[in-house]
């Protein structure tokens, strides 16, 4: 079989100028490069027109000429092995050699690249990343604030003041109020300041008294808040009053 | 390389749009290699001819590849059929055409076109189709089996038996070819 008649067959004896029923450039490449499926109509299309043959072709040669040089040539193919003969064995050899080069470059790179990853992973070994971990389960914890000294509004700092410590999590807190702390309902606010501008969570509960201590049950979500320091407000709803402490999430 | 070659600008010299030139640097590349015989100076000024009309019609072009293939396509064909009566052939100028590809032989452009025929009539757009996947060396019955979504066995029968209506074509060209030479 001569290729090249054959090709010229296909090129010259399906003349279809107005391109009637033929699929459009994106199909044809995609064909020319074995992405479309084996019942595509445009598959049978290509042998029956000449202009989308010609198309066909090109993309298709194209799409090699694209390809790494270590798959063969279709027209190479067609004609046959290259025989290496005394007269052109220098060229045959040479060529190889030529297309060998990169392909060994490229491998000395993988390879290097590989045993790099490979020592450094071996060297630094991945540990488990330092994520806050957020429990979804209502955490119970209690806060004493009796002995405590209280800060009210926002200038009167002078004493040192307890640090309370809560988890990131749903939290149901018993807050014991500090020394003279009248029963009633109260809300509670988690802040990134004495402002009260940055609620992070808050709560109400009635707080009551037993046994000479007042104390107050709330529910606080903290699992959006990230670890850092805080401010805890507790706010008398009888009187706006309006108590900080110090509190440090965890 | 070939973006070299072309200077792509329209009437009033200002740089096509990138559909045009993405289209005719294509075809160019796609012209040179139907064409090999014709001289690439030749067809890089057809392309820029085609460049400057495609951009004055650029918005109404819906597919500028196509359109760039065919017209500088048409442009080498033309040439070629007008090229004997343009240029006086001098000294060894029909040999070199022959070895070019420019055959003027109006018999030998008559058997071909007859022979085309005849294989058109004996191969179907199947045979067809498994002919267009041989000259890609798509030759194992595997290979053409998976893009006609046959069998092994029905795409190695279906090979051999366009091979056979090929090879049964041009045998009898052939002799008829040599009957007449006699």
């Amino acid at each position: 079989m001569n290729p090249d008649l054959m090709k010229d067959f296909l090129l010259e004896t399906f003349p279809n100028p107005e391109r009637k029923g033929c699929p459009d450039d994106k199909t044809l490449e995609a064909l020319a490069e074995d992405r479309l499926p084996a019942e595509h109509p445009a598959r049978l299309h290509v042998g029956s027109c000449s202009e989308c043959y010609a198309e066909y072709r090109h993309y298709r040669l194209d799409w090699e000429e694209s390809k790494p040089a270590s798959s063969p040539r279709a027209t190479d193919a067609i004609s046959g092995p290259v025989k290496v003969t005394p007269s052109n064995f220098a060229r045959v050899t040479t060529t190889s050699r030529l297309r060998a080069v990169p392909l060994a470059l490229a491998a000395s790179l993988i390879v290097m690249c590989g045993g790099g990853y490979v020592a450094y992973r071996h060297s630094h070994p991945v540990g488990v990343p330092n994520v806050q971990v957020v429990s979804a389960q209502p955490v119970r914890a209690a806060v004493d604030l009796f002995n405590a000294p209280t800060l009210r509004g926002v200038d009167d700092d002078a004493a040192p003041l307890q640090e309370v410590s809560l988890p990131a999590a749903m939290v149901r807190l018993s807050i014991t109020l500090p020394r003279f702390s009248e029963s009633g309902g109260y809300k509670v606010m988690v802040s990134k300041d004495r402002a009260g501008s940055q609620i992070v969570a808050s709560g109400a509960g009635v707080a009551s008294e037993s046994e000479g201590k007042v104390t107050l049950d709330v529910a606080l979500d903290l699992r959006a808040a990230k670890a850092g320091a805080y401010f805890l407000a507790t706010i008398r709803g009888a009187d706006n009053g309006t108590y900080y402490y110090p509190l440090k999430v965890r | 390389m070939i973006r070299a070659q072309l200077h792509l600008v329209d009437t009033s010299g200002t740089v096509v749009c990138p559909e045009v030139e993405t289209a005719i640097e294509r075809s160019f590349h796609w012209v040179l290699r139907d064409y090999p015989q014709v001289d690439p100076a030749m067809i890089a000024n057809w392309a820029e001819e085609v460049a400057r009309s495609m951009q004055e019609r650029a918005t109404s072009l819906v597919s500028p590849q196509r359109y760039a293939y065919s017209a500088l396509k048409g442009k080498v064909r033309d040439w070629m059929r007008s090229g004997a009566a343009r240029e006086q052939v001098a000294g060894i100028g029909r040999d070199l055409e022959s070895i070019g590809g420019l055959s003027g032989s109006f018999q030998g452009a008559i058997d071909r076109k007859i022979l085309f025929e005849q294989l058109k009539t004996t191969l179907n757009e199947r045979d067809r189709y498994i002919l267009v996947l041989l000259l890609q060396d798509k030759t194992s019955p595997a290979t053409v089996a998976n893009a006609l979504g046959t069998t092994y066995s029905a795409a190695a029968k279906a090979i051999q038996r366009v091979k056979e209506r090929l090879a049964s074509t041009l045998t009898s060209a052939r002799k008829i070819e040599c009957s007449q030479n006699r």
